[in-house]
Order: C-alpha cells, then structure tokens, then sequence
C-alpha cells in the first residue's frame, strides 16, 4: 500500500506540471494599412503602410507605390502625391497642397496597390463649433512653491446631431532676461485635465488633449470645466481650440489609448481598436476647427 | 402583475374536474436503508394512470373504482405488485428490495418513469451509484464533472467543473443542495466541486422545460438531494485517495424513526508536499488544503410529520508564511510576512414534511447561506538595535461574500389522477458584499475601497399543474412570479410555463416545451475558471435582471433491455447579461463593479441527440450536441454579434460502465468538443501619431471579434476499473483510473510567446494534465 501510494505521488508530480507547445497561426494576408485625419483648411496628409501577421516584427515601413485618390462630394477628384523626407529621402506620406478640406463635404479615400486588395473609407468632415466664451482663473494650490493651476470654464452651443470634439490650449509668452538680446519665448501645450470624471478617462491621462462626447449636452450650451498649468507670472496668449472631430475618429482614439494602457495587464479583457479602412485597416478621420484667443496674466 | 399571478392561479385551479375519488397515499423507500426513493413510478395497472414519488418519497394516487392495483417500481430495485380491493381513502407506505448484481441484468421492467412518459422535457436523473461508477480526475469522483457529459452541458476550460447549460453562464445554474441555492460549487480553483458523491442520494439536471417550482436562474437547476442516513443499521463508506480521502458514517438514533448522516474529506497535498515545498522555498511555509463536511438529521415525528436538518460547510485555503530575521553589523533585521487565500460555504436548512391530508402534502424550509472570499497579504518589516529603529508594517485586505436567510414553502396536492397540482412561496434576503478593500500600514488606513454591502429581498410564488388530458396527451403547465427589491427599485416578472407529451405510441411522444424567467444576480467573471475571485452581485438600479425565454421540441422513444433515446431542439434567447467591457480587469478593484461592466443579449440554438441504456451487465449514454451560441453588447465587438467564449459547435461524450463481473467493473468516457472561442490578435499595423491625444507611435493589435480564435478541439478518454471485493467487515474496491488516456494535450490556454533560437515570436499552448494514472482504495461496511 505504501508503496502504491509513493509510486502515485510521484507520478502525479511528474505529470501535473504545465507543459506548452507552439501552435500554428493561420496565414494572415497583408493588407493596406491607411491613416488619416482631414482637417479642414490644412493641407491633406495620407500615411500608407502594409499590415502583418501578428507573429512578425512590429517594424512598419511607409508604402512608396500606392496610388492614393481623394474624391470630394463623389465628384472632384484628387491624385496625391508621395512625400518624402528632407533628409533621407525615405517616403512618409501621400498629399497635396491642391486640395482645401471642406466642412459638411463628404470625402472617400482610394488606395491601392499592385497584388493589395484596394482599401477605401468614407468620411464627412464636421462644420467647426464657434467658442462662445472662456473663463480662465488662476489660483495657487501649493502656497510654499507659489505653485499655480488655471482653472478653464470653456462654453460653446452645441448643434443638434451627435456631435464630438478635441479640446487643447497653447499659450506662448514672452520674457526679457538679462543674458540675451531678444526674448525668450515660453510656449507650450497645456496637459488638460476635466473636472466631470465622464470625461477623464484614465487611459488618457497624460494627453495634453481632452477628447470628449456630446451625450451630457447634445444641443445645447455646453459648459466644459477642466484645468492645466500655464507659465505663472507673464503675459500669455492663451489659444482654446475646439476641434470638431469624426465619430470616426472619437472611436479610434478612445479604442486604441484603451489597447495601449491594458498591453501589460493579462487579466484585462482585449479591446478591439475601431477602424474605418474597408479591405484594410487604420483610420480616416476628418475635423475642422475654431480657436478663441486670450491675453492671461498668470497672477492670483 | 400580482393580480394577474392570482387569476392565472384560479384559472388553472379551475380546470381540475372534481369526481367522487378512493386515495391512495405514502411513501416509497428502499427497504435496505429506509432512505426515500425519489422519482419513484406509481402505477395503475387497471388505467394504465399513474404519478411518481416527489423529493421525500412521497406519492398520492387517486382513482375512481374500489379495485386497486398498483405497481411500484425504481431503478436497481425489485418492483412491487399491490392488489387489493378498498373502499376508502387509504395510506399504503412501500419498500422496495434493491436488485442484486444478477437480478439488475433479468428485470427489465424496474426502472423509473420512462423517458417518453413524462410531459417534463430537458431532464436528466443520474443515479448515483452511476456517477460513482465512472473515471475521476485523480480519483475524486465529481457530479458536476459528470453532468457535463450530458448533452446541451458544455465544460468550461480543462480539469474545471462549471457548467455552460444551453449557451448559459455558470452563474445561470441553479444548483439547490437540498432545496437550498449554493453560489460557489468549487474547491481548488474549480478542478473539484464540492459535491462529496458519498452523501448524495439523487441529482437531477433540468436543461428546459423548467417547472413553475423552479425560478431565479435562466439555463439550468440542478437539484441535488443528501442521503437522509440509514434508518435501519449503522454503515459507513469512504475512499483513500492520492489528494483526498473521505468518510461517511450513517446510522440510526432511533431505529426506524430518527437517523444522521456525517460525511466528510480533505485534501492533503500540503502535508505530503510540505518536506519538498519547505526545500524548495527557503524555508517558507506554504500550502493549500480543503475540506468539506455534510452532515444531515432526519427524524420522523409520527406519519404525518417528518423533520430534517441538512449541514454543508467546506473550506478552500491557501497559505503562504515566512518569518525571516537576520543580524549585520549589530543590527537585527526582521521581515515577516503572510500570504491568505481562502473561501468557503455554509450552507443549512431545517426541513418539515407535513402531509395535510391524503391528497395535500407540505413541505417548509428556513435556511442559511454564507459564501466567503478572503485574499490578504501581511508584511511586517523592522531594524532593531542600530542607530535608529525602523518598523513598517502592511496589510491588504480583500473580501467579498454573500449571505442568504430563506423561508420557503412547497405543496403538492393531488386531487385526482388527472391533475397533480404544486404551489409555494419563498423569500430570501439577501446581504451582498461584492467585494471590499482594506489596506493598513504603520501612517495610513485605507478602508471600504470598491463596493458596500448590499441588502436585497427576493420573493417568489407558483402554481403548476401536470394535467392529463387524456391518455395520451399531457401538459404541465405553470406560472412562477418573482420579485426583487434593491435600492428602492422594485423588479418583477410572470414568467408563464408550457410544456406537454404526445404519445405516438406505447413506446414514444413528442414533446414541446415554452418557458420564460428571470434571474436577479449576476456573476462578474473574467477567467471562466470559475475562481474565487468571481463576484456575486445582486441586480441594482443602474443593472438590471437577467431574463429569458426558451422554446424546445423533443422526439422521444423507450427501446427494449433499458435504452432510451431522443432528440431534442431548443432555441434561447437572452437578454440583461453582463460581460466586462473591453479594456476591463478584475484588478481595478478601486472601480464599482457597475462602471466595469456592459449589458446586452445573448442566444443559443441546437440539436442535442441522447442515447442512454440505464440497465444490464453494460450501461451507459451517447450525447451528441450541435449548437450556437452567441452574445451581442453595444460597446463590446461594436454592437456586432460574437461567439460566446464557450460556444462549441460539436459537443460528443460517450460514458461506459460495464461489469464484467461480480468483481471487476470498467468503466471509459470519451469526449469531443469544438475549440472555446477566445480573442486572439491576428494582425498588427501601423498606428496613428498623436501624441496630444496620448498617442505614441507604434502598432495596433488588430482583433477580428471578440473570441474571433478558436483552440484547438478538446478530446480525451478516461479509462477506470474497479476490483471489488467482499470481505469479512464488508466491502472494499480498489479503483485505477486513467484521466486522458492517450496523453492528449488539450489547451488550458494560449499566449504569444518568443522562440529565443530562431528569433520569432510564436503562438503557445499551455497544457495542464497529460495523462494522470490515479488509484484510490474504497470501502464500505
């Protein structure tokens, strides 16, 4: 009996251990991948790039044969060209200067590719949202380092439909200082930070720009509190811009920040990133943009 | 609503015919122990009528001429023949002898209610001494291993013992240990459920076709019944194991009239692998064990007066300690620490059977559930005896539970042969902590992170009847209303019933089934391991109830020498599930529950073939599932339907006892399952730059659907024999079982890995048990 026992322990020891093997993948055929944001009033940019299977080497390289063509409204339309870099002459990305986005125009985008199937995407580019106004105080949160935090009440009316936007602030100032002649010039991106928690996603922490929906105020005055650190004591310029944004491209964001902060955690559930690239992958997004600018003394 | 329970009530109170009747009533037990029979067949040999005897044994029989001729019959027992003639209500307690190796092959005619009689469709009885009879997992025999051999019950991943019923969730079994629910049915991360085969007299699997009795849950019950103890001689049984051994003792108080039953088991890895794991670890002491504990009272006060009080308590630990102290330079370095996991169930129940009268029988429950989860870690680091003394000491708290308080209150009444009426009421409060957070160190506590605890009542009333139309054609026919009041929101739902049995003829019926139910808690679960991490929550103001409704449609046909077959197709659609949103983990525990989670639909349809052969020298059953089973929530696969994770398109077992004597037993199971369906990136490509929006440069993992990627497809054979042998003090078995008996290397999970020699990465499989010799050494005196 004693025997049997110890003989079964052991062999239990032996074969109750994890054991992996390596499995076979089906084949993934490349596909083109297409990246872009069409912005209304700046000029067009397409990245173009090839897709691979998920055991390859993350290593991208911009495709430098496609034929890219924009058409607009599905009447106009434009070839862009390839561009390439300064320096090195690499290829980084499709354009044109011919072409001026238009907000409320509906623009679909064709690449392809020999031996690629073609990718295409449709989107409509959002009519801009004037900046009714915007409040800026600034107060002193650590009294020992005189540090300061600016709080911002941004309000604008929002239109009927389901509508997104991108809110960023820039400032730039000047300062003279004994050891140079000309001024030295302080500007900078302000990392936001929203007061309602909706808008805060934690895995967008860390952006300088806050991405939000329309769902708390769909057509009506909205009122978006949020705060950042602007340079204390000197005379900024103070740009809000409210940028307009593609559901589009609301969608890819918020997906892929979400894939990006859950890549080290094996208990998350995966997050599917949303594209639009019909017989491809990646992104056309489209915006169109209203700045509001301010004069701001950083002083309490 | 409520007023509209009441009419259906008195609608269906209604359409019993009252005729001058004779009753005949008791009780049906096997002779060798008194333990109740249940699911026993009563039969009029004259009308060819007949009932069988519900959860205590108990059956009531009436018809409408003085000369009597019954039949009663049970599965390994001799059945009995009573004629006599009567001229009043009369009560007629029975015994039957259990069949002996060799009767069992000759008497075909013993056997329960036969599968095409019964207008109930979408359940199985498996008798005990069968799920005992058939391959274990390291020699611990499991029902609900067992149960996932059936067709329309799919397991979950490798080795674990959650039950996926119809396309449902674990969290939709009601599994009732004694008419009580338990929530956690796990030892050792689900690899064990803590149903010790010992103590359990009967288990049944209702899939569809739910009577009205049955509410709380949407995919499956399974009812399970302890053994009452012995009411004639003091008996014991129990096995010696490689992890566990168990022991159960059972015996009268008083002969005929009061019996116990104690049961028990524990594992004791920690103890054999403590010298190994001590070398290994330093000198750590560390280990895991559970143990579990079944006790049960049975008295009977006089005829028509019988008391139970039914004990479940069971642990799951795991604990890890070290205590460490070491001096340099005249300084004493001390570093403490402790690691706990541990969980468990306490569940009770005081039963009393009242029969009222002849034709009414009463049975009334008061219960108490407690599930506990505990996850703790304790650091106590300190520096004595140098310059300056330090101390820093941590701990992180982690629990969670549920707590139940339930009355409840059956009836049977039967008020002819024609119509077999059941109604009752419950109530449970329950008191949820879904999961709190404490963390204390030597300058601050942290308290109360993550949810508080919730107080809920769930009530519930039904009415169901089986009516026989006529000899032919059969319905049950019932409705269940339940309600749930939570954060003074106030859920309810009428869930009416359907089913019926056509008899094509003496051997085969059709049957069809419409159900609808609610189900007032969810389970939060992200591994399907069924580890105690998951979380039982009640429904809430902002998540609402699971609901709902199923229809299925059967063809079934008793053959000669006891087989059975039918086949059967369902459809079920869902709504109210809860599926953690992407990006979602269980390590957010600073997170409310409610924020982590999306609500939407789910559906299942298939095709279950069932061939089982119950008596004979060989028994054994053939399930062949073909199903569907998917889930659509709108921030989850972009509103898209997706493959449930345990959707298995082929789902085959096949279990075999056979004896080939009196001494040796076999017994084989193999099983066939599709792949699980899990989320697997196929593709990466370029990402945007936006770093203003937190974008870096680099890639995207490019998933088709959520669970686009299936493993690869599950198979396995257990093999198993037992020697048998009479001894002077009783019997003792030698058990050798083989689990996956062609070293199999089924996948438990998958992970992108990287190959270090050719410089690639690679897609692995992780396997848990190859093939895994086990022996156990039984007895029973």
């Amino acid at each position: 009996m004693k025997k049997i026992i110890t003989f079964a322990i052991i062999l239990l020891c032996l074969f109750s251990c994890q054991r992996f093997f390596e499995m076979e993948l089906p084949d993934k055929e490349p596909r083109l991948v297409v990246n872009a944001d069409l912005r209304a009033g700046e000029p067009v940019e397409v990245f173009v790039s090839q897709s691979k299977h998920v055991m390859e080497v993350a290593d991208f390289q911009a495709v430098d044969d496609a034929k890219v063509e924009l058409i607009e409204d599905g009447v106009r339309s434009y070839e862009l060209s390839l561009i390439r870099g300064e320096e090195n002459n690499d290829p980084i990305s499709y354009g044109s200067d011919n072409i001026e986005i238009k907000p409320g125009s509906e623009y679909q985008l064709i690449v392809s590719k020999p031996g690629l199937p073609t990718a295409s995407a449709t989107v409509r580019v959002p009519f801009p949202v004037e900046i009714d106004n915007v409040n800026l105080t600034t107060r002193i949160i650590d009294p020992s380092t005189r540090a300061t935090i600016t709080d911002f009440i941004l309000e604008f009316e929002d239109p009927l439909e389901e509508n997104f936007y991108e809110i960023s602030v820039y400032y730039r100032g000047e300062m003279d200082v004994s050891w140079r002649d000309d001024p030295m010039v302080f500007e900078e991106l302000v990392e936001l930070e929203a007061k309602n928690p909706v808008y805060q996603k934690e895995y967008l922490i860390g952006s300088t720009n806050l991405i939000i929906d329309d769902v708390l105020f769909n057509g009506r005055k909205a009122q978006i509190d949020f705060s950042g650190v602007l340079m204390p004591e000197l005379e900024l310029e103070v740009t809000i811009t409210l940028r307009s944004i593609s559901k589009e491209y609301y969608d890819y964001v918020h997906t892929l920040a979400l894939q990006r902060f859950n890549s080290q955690d094996p208990f998350s559930q995966p997050v599917q990133v949303y594209d639009n690239i019909v017989d491809g992958y990646g992104i056309l997004g489209a915006s169109a943009s209203k700045k509001y600018v301010l004069t701001h003394f950083g002083e309490t | 609503m409520l007023r509209l329970f009441l009419i259906s009530c008195f609608i269906l109170s209604a359409s019993i015919s009252y005729s001058q009747n004779i009753t005949i009533s008791g009780t049906v037990k096997s002779s060798e122990n008194g333990e109740v029979l249940i699911g026993a067949t009563v039969q009029d040999n004259i009308s060819r009528r007949g009932t069988v005897t519900n959860q205590f044994g108990y059956y009531s029989f009436s018809k409408d001429t003085s000369i009597t001729s019954l039949s009663f019959s049970y599965v390994g027992f001799q059945p009995e023949k009573v004629e006599f003639n009567i001229l009043k209500d009369t009560v007629l307690h029975i015994q039957l002898e259990p069949l002996n190796e060799l009767d069992e092959v000759i008497v075909e005619s013993s056997r329960s209610e036969p599968i095409h009689e019964s207008a109930q469709m979408g359940n199985i009885n498996v008798p005990i001494r069968q799920i005992k009879s058939m391959p274990a997992l390291m020699g611990e025999v499991d029902v609900l291993k067992v149960l996932q051999l059936l067709p329309g019950v799919q397991s979950g991943v490798e080795g674990a013992s959650g039950l996926y019923v119809r396309g449902g969730s674990p969290d939709q079994n009601l599994i009732l240990l004694d008419g009580v629910p338990v929530y956690n049915v796990s030892h050792l991360f689900g690899f064990f459920s803590l149903f010790n085969a010992d103590a359990l007299n009967n288990v049944e699997l209702v899939k569809g076709g739910f009577p009205a009795r049955y509410g709380g849950r949407l995919s499956s019950v399974i009812d399970i019944n302890m053994k009452e103890g012995n009411m004639k001689e003091f008996h014991g049984e129990g096995g010696i194991g490689l992890v566990a051994s168990r022991l159960t003792l059972e015996g009268p108080i008083i002969k005929d009239r009061t019996s116990f039953l104690i049961s028990g088991r524990r594992t004791y890895i920690d103890y054999l692998a403590k010298p190994l794991i001590s070398n290994y670890s330093d000198g750590d002491n560390l280990g895991y064990y559970f143990y579990d504990v079944n006790a049960k009272l049975n008295h009977i006060v006089n005829d028509k007066n019988r008391i139970f009080f039914s004990l479940y308590a069971g642990d799951d630990v795991g604990y890890s300690k070290s205590d460490r102290s070491h001096v340099i330079n005249g300084e004493t370095f001390t570093d403490k620490s402790e690691f706990g996991l541990s969980w468990g169930n306490l569940i009770s129940a005081l039963r009393w059977n009242h029969v009222f009268s002849n034709k009414l029988f009463g049975n009334f429950t008061a219960s108490y559930t407690k599930y506990n989860f505990r996850l703790f870690n304790e650091n106590d680091h300190s520096r004595v005896g140098g310059e300056e003394d330090f101390e820093d000491y941590y701990l992180a708290d982690y629990r969670s539970g549920i707590r139940d308080y339930a009355l409840k209150a059956d009836f049977d009444y039967i008020p002819n042969s024609n119509n077999y009426i059941r109604f009752g009421l419950s109530n449970i409060f329950h008191q949820f902590s879904p999961g709190v957070f404490a963390g204390i160190s030597k300058t601050d506590t942290l308290q109360n992170l993550g949810a508080n605890q919730m107080d809920s009542q769930e009530y519930a009333a039904y009415i169901e009847n089986d009516i026989a139309v006529t000899n032919t054609l059969k319905f049950n026919v019932g409705l269940h209303y339940s309600g749930f009041l939570v954060d003074n929101q106030h859920y309810n739902y009428l869930q009416p019933r359907l089913s019926g049995r056509y008899m094509l003829d003496e051997k085969s019926s059709i049957k069809f089934s419409f159900v609808t139910m609610a189900q007032y808690v969810h389970l939060l679960t992200n591994a399907g391991l069924g580890l105690p991490t998951d979380l039982w929550v009640p429904v809430t103001s902002n998540i609402g109830p699971q609901r709902s409704w199923q229809g299925s449609l059967g063809y079934f046909k008793s053959l000669t020498h006891g087989l059975e077959w039918s086949v059967e197709g369902y459809y079920k659609d869902m709504n109210g599930l809860i599926e953690y949103q992407d990006g979602a983990s269980f390590l957010h525990i600073n997170k409310n529950w409610e924020d982590l989670v999306e609500v939407g639909r789910g559906r299942s349809y298939g095709l279950e073939m069932f061939v089982q052969k119950k008596l004979g020298k060989t028994t054994g059953w053939l399930g062949y599932t073909l199903s569907k089973t998917e889930r659509k929530f709108e921030n989850i696969n972009f509103n898209r339907w997706f493959p449930f994770r345990y959707d298995r398109t082929h789902d085959v077992s096949l279990t075999v006892s056979h004896k080939l004597s009196s001494k040796i037993h076999l017994s084989g199971t193999w099983v066939y399952g599709t792949g699980n369906a899990i989320s697997f990136p196929s593709t990466i490509y370029q990402s945007t730059n936006n770093p203003e929006v937190g974008i870096a440069p680099g890639h995207v993992e490019h998933y088709e659907s959520r669970n686009n990627f299936r493993v690869r497809d599950y198979h396995r054979l257990d093999l198993g024999v037992s020697f048998v042998k009479d001894t002077r003090w009783g019997v003792r078995t030698w058990n050798v079982s083989v689990y996956n008996a062609y070293n199999r290397m089924n996948p438990f999970f998958v992970d992108i890995g990287f190959n270090q020699q050719a410089g690639t990465k690679m897609m692995e499989q992780y396997s848990l048990f190859p093939i895994l010799p086990s022996v156990m050494y039984g007895f029973k005196f």
